[in-house]
């Protein structure tokens, strides 16, 4: 009987230490942007309010500070409810503040167990709190307009799969770099532009939303993304485009040494369907595609180079090709292997094969 | 005379009383009858209890043939009324005890004058006088199956165990429990199946009982329970015949009790209070498929209220992103933390259903639709609650109503409550914490010695058959070894795994 009340008097004690949050006591905020303007960072914070019935309206909240740390107990001075980033599902940097190095904040979120790894990253060309401004305006109940389109383009479009998990995972990784969602603000809407990417923290560049197709293909396993491709020289524009429909493709690399040198063969195998093709394709008789196909893998082959050289010339490597020469190589050296990488030789080699191309073939 | 003097008497063995003083003592009441008349020279006195005798009984077969065949016998003795009387076992006795308690039981007394000290014992009881002819078991209804139930009336019960189980081996062992009630008490096994330790420690346990009236198996079922202070229902208490015998069979132990329509049944293990009849009698696959919904049930059941409240106190991070417009829009208009919002509405929802169990079916049904419909509306509408725990709220009561034992469904009832209290004392751990609690509590349970916690801990592999998996039929002839029943088979095991794919 003493031992219970014991216990009972231990729970209620104890029970006092923990702090609580009833959820309709704090103010959740969903996304964040970070800028850097003038020397002062900015934070904008988007919140949801619940009016209607399930209808939610996005609103913002925006400090400045010439520290980063400081931003959210900033915001929480601007708030009637403490601040709780316990839902965060999209933060954004500007271009700028990207620029400038990110791992403030991701080293902070990497510690914070509030914080779910499966948040995304992204940046914005201009400020972050522009195009949240302008994300939360066409949109009417959805507050989570922006990473909705983000998990919409990974699953089903040519986005490369990011959240703060991998970015992680490829920022401490010695063999590779991490690389981002990009966002262009344009007129009253937000447009996935393609990928931002980074030497370690830094933003260096992007590539467009064509070329990220090939990241994804090259990163591994794929089963989504579309590409267009030039077959021909004829007529107006888009008369002699193919329009390809990644069903699966797959990647190999080959690390072998040719000579003095290093040399890395990609292996891409794209099993893919046409979507649309131009109607003079048809004339051609048998053997439809065989032709096509045949550009198809050149013209891959010649954009993935491309891409290779872009990548080499900006010593950055987001394809993870150091982690994967690791893999085969005894004592590798990552400075050594990063001093040789802007001239390495890297060969790919894609095969196409066209599975169906719609009803009635 | 003290309520306990029957066994201060047993135990002292005062001197015999004269038969006489007996009589003096039974005349208080008015409904104790004495009959004397003479016939054929003999002078005859007899005894009863008007109240619990039956009349026919009384004078198709007792006063008729004495009267009428004593003169043709003159030289009659008490020991001799068997020959004259026809009414089974007619027993003659000096022990004045003995024939208080059987004129008390509704036996007639029969003395000569030439045998003073002695009488004859007539069994004319009006067995089932006041008493139901039959029960349908509502209260642990089958769709599928027999829907015959036990009744008050022991005898009947045991009518119905030996229908079906038709084997010599079939034991029942009477025994007579409470000083003022007398209830007949039968003990019933199986001869070879049951496991000998058992029977010996339930009759050891109900030979040990002291207590006045029993006025129903439930309070066998709590005097013999090994840990009285556990929410937990011990044995399994059924009106079931087919759940009694299969019980039988399997080598556990009926109690039956006079003016009770249940059995007892023990040693139980937890897994058996959510194990159905009905799932006997379906396929094993619906069979298993329903069972798991029980199980599901009953998780649900006692989980979900403290979830929510651990959730929107403590764990907002853990809410999908969908679900947190719905939420929080609901939870704007509450006055009340979490915890006082659920603990209202549970209350309410055990109030609705104590009401409705208190009052007559047709008022309760009206009170349930007044209480269910109007109620829960009006404190969703007056901002009392959130709509979302309405539904979780409604949903635990009605999962809770899954268990097909009574006894288990209240006691599920009940230990959602601390651990509403320790989700909202300390979030998701405190949930973890009041599991663990529980599952310490239910891993020291026995019942008659036995694990409650069977198969389970200890862990026995075989006999995994027949819990979460109802397992076919070809796979079921072996008994749960756990009970160490003497036999090993139910029926033969090769014969039930033969397939017949010829039928010649």
């Amino acid at each position: 009987m003493r031992r219970g009340l014991l216990w009972l008097g231990a729970l209620l004690l104890l029970g006092g230490c923990a702090s609580s949050r009833p959820i309709d006591e704090i103010q959740i905020i969903q996304q964040m942007g970070y800028d850097f303007e003038n020397g002062r960072y900015t934070g904008t914070a988007v919140y949801p309010t619940f009016k209607q019935g399930p209808m939610t309206k996005p609103n913002m909240l925006t400090t400045t500070s010439p520290t980063v740390y400081d931003l959210i107990p900033r915001l929480s001075s601007k708030s009637a409810l403490p601040v709780e980033e316990g839902q965060l599902r999209l933060i954004l940097f500007g271009k700028e503040f990207a620029r400038r190095g990110v791992t403030q904040i991701t080293h902070s979120l990497a510690r914070n167990n509030k914080v779910g790894s499966h948040l995304l990253l992204g940046v914005a060309e201009e400020s972050a709190k522009e195009l949240l401004k302008t994300a939360a305006n066409t949109t009417l109940s959805d507050t989570l307009y922006l990473p909705n389109l983000v998990e919409q383009n990974e699953q089903s479009m040519n986005l490369p799969k990011t959240n703060l998990h991998l970015f992680l995972y490829r920022y401490f990784s010695p063999g590779s770099d991490p690389f981002l969602p990009y966002f262009e603000k344009k007129g009253d809407f937000v447009k996935l532009e393609g990928v931002a990417l980074f030497r370690d923290d830094r933003y260096v560049g992007h590539v467009s939303l064509r070329d990220s197709f090939l990241m994804k293909i090259l990163l591994g396993e794929t089963k989504n993304g579309v590409y267009q491709l030039k077959v021909g020289n004829r007529g107006k524009q888009g008369e002699d485009r193919v329009m390809l429909q990644n069903l699966w493709a797959k990647s190999k690399y080959e690390w072998k040494r040719d000579g003095s040198r290093h040399v890395l063969d990609v292996f891409v195998h794209i099993h893919a369907s046409v979507r649309d093709y131009p109607s003079w394709l048809d004339h051609s008789g048998q053997d439809l595609f065989a032709d096509v196909k045949k550009k198809m893998q050149n013209e891959l082959e010649h954009n993935m180079r491309r891409l290779f050289r872009y990548f080499q010339k900006k010593r950055i490597d987001p394809l993870g090709i150091g982690d994967f020469v690791r893999s085969v190589t005894r004592h590798w050296d990552s400075d050594a292997f990063y001093r040789e990488y802007p001239d390495l030789d890297i060969r790919p080699h894609v095969t196409v094969d066209i599975v169906h191309t719609g009803i009635g073939e | 005379m003290g309520l306990f003097s029957f066994w201060k008497k047993k135990k002292k063995r005062p001197p015999q009383r004269p038969i006489s003083q007996l009589w003096e003592k039974l005349r208080q009441s008015s409904d104790f009858v004495e009959v004397s008349f003479v016939v054929g020279g003999k002078e005859l006195s007899i005894y009863y209890f008007d109240s619990l005798v039956d009349p026919q009984v009384l004078q198709e077969r007792i006063f008729c043939h004495l009267q009428n065949d004593i003169p043709q016998h003159p030289n009659v003795r008490l020991e001799d009324l068997q020959q004259i009387v026809p009414i089974q076992r007619i027993e003659v006795s000096e022990d004045t005890a003995l024939i208080e308690e059987k004129v008390l039981k509704g036996f007639v007394a029969v003395t000569f004058r030439e045998q003073p000290n002695k009488a004859a014992l007539m069994g004319a009881a009006a067995e089932n006088l006041g008493l139901r002819e039959n029960n349908d078991s509502e209260n642990e209804f089958s769709v599928v199956g027999p829907k015959v139930g036990f009744v008050e009336n022991v005898g009947v019960n045991l009518h119905l165990i030996r229908r079906q189980v038709v084997t010599p081996n079939l034991v029942f062992r009477e025994m007579s429990i409470g000083s003022v009630s007398k209830t007949k008490v039968v003990i019933a096994y199986i001869d070879g199946v049951a496991n000998p330790e058992v029977i010996q420690t339930v009759t050891q346990r109900l030979e040990s009982i002291h207590f006045d009236v029993v006025f129903d198996n439930a309070i066998l079922d709590q005097l013999l329970a090994d840990n009285s202070r556990t929410p937990f229902p011990l044995f399994i208490s059924t009106e079931r015949i087919d759940r009694a015998i299969y019980a039988l069979v399997s080598g556990q132990v009926a109690i039956f009790c006079d003016g009770s329509p249940y059995a007892v049944i023990g040693p139980a293990a937890l897994f058996d209070f959510f194990t159905s009849p009905e799932d006997y009698y379906l396929p094993w696959v619906l069979g298993t498929f329903f069972r798991l919904i029980r199980f599901f049930g009953v998780a649900f059941s006692v989980l979900a209220s403290p979830i929510y409240v651990a959730v929107l106190t403590y764990h907002y991070e853990m809410i999908p992103e969908d679900l947190l417009g719905p939420i929080i829009y609901s939870r704007s208009n509450v006055p009340f933390p979490p915890v006082l919002e659920v603990l209202f509405l549970e209350i309410t929802i055990e109030l609705l259903r104590e009401a409705g169990a208190r009052l007559p079916t047709k008022v309760a049904q009206t009170l349930g639709i007044v209480g269910g419909i109007v109620i829960g509306q009006a404190t969703v509408d007056a901002g009392l609650t959130s709509t979302i725990l309405l539904i979780v709220v409604a949903l635990a009561a009605l999962a809770s109503f899954t268990t097909p034992i009574f006894k288990m469904s209240n006691t599920i009832r009940l230990i959602r409550f601390p651990f509403i209290l320790f989700a909202a004392c300390w979030g998701g751990i405190g949930i973890i914490f009041a599991v663990c609690g529980l599952l310490i509590h239910l891993g020291r349970l026995q019942s008659f010695g036995y694990p409650y916690l069977l198969p389970f801990y200890p862990f026995r592999v075989r006999s995994f058959r027949d819990t979460f998996v109802r397992s076919p039929y070809s796979e079921t002839a072996e008994r749960p070894m756990f009970l160490r029943p003497r036999s090993r088979f139910r029926y033969d095991p090769n014969a039930a795994k033969q397939k017949r794919d010829i039928d010649e």
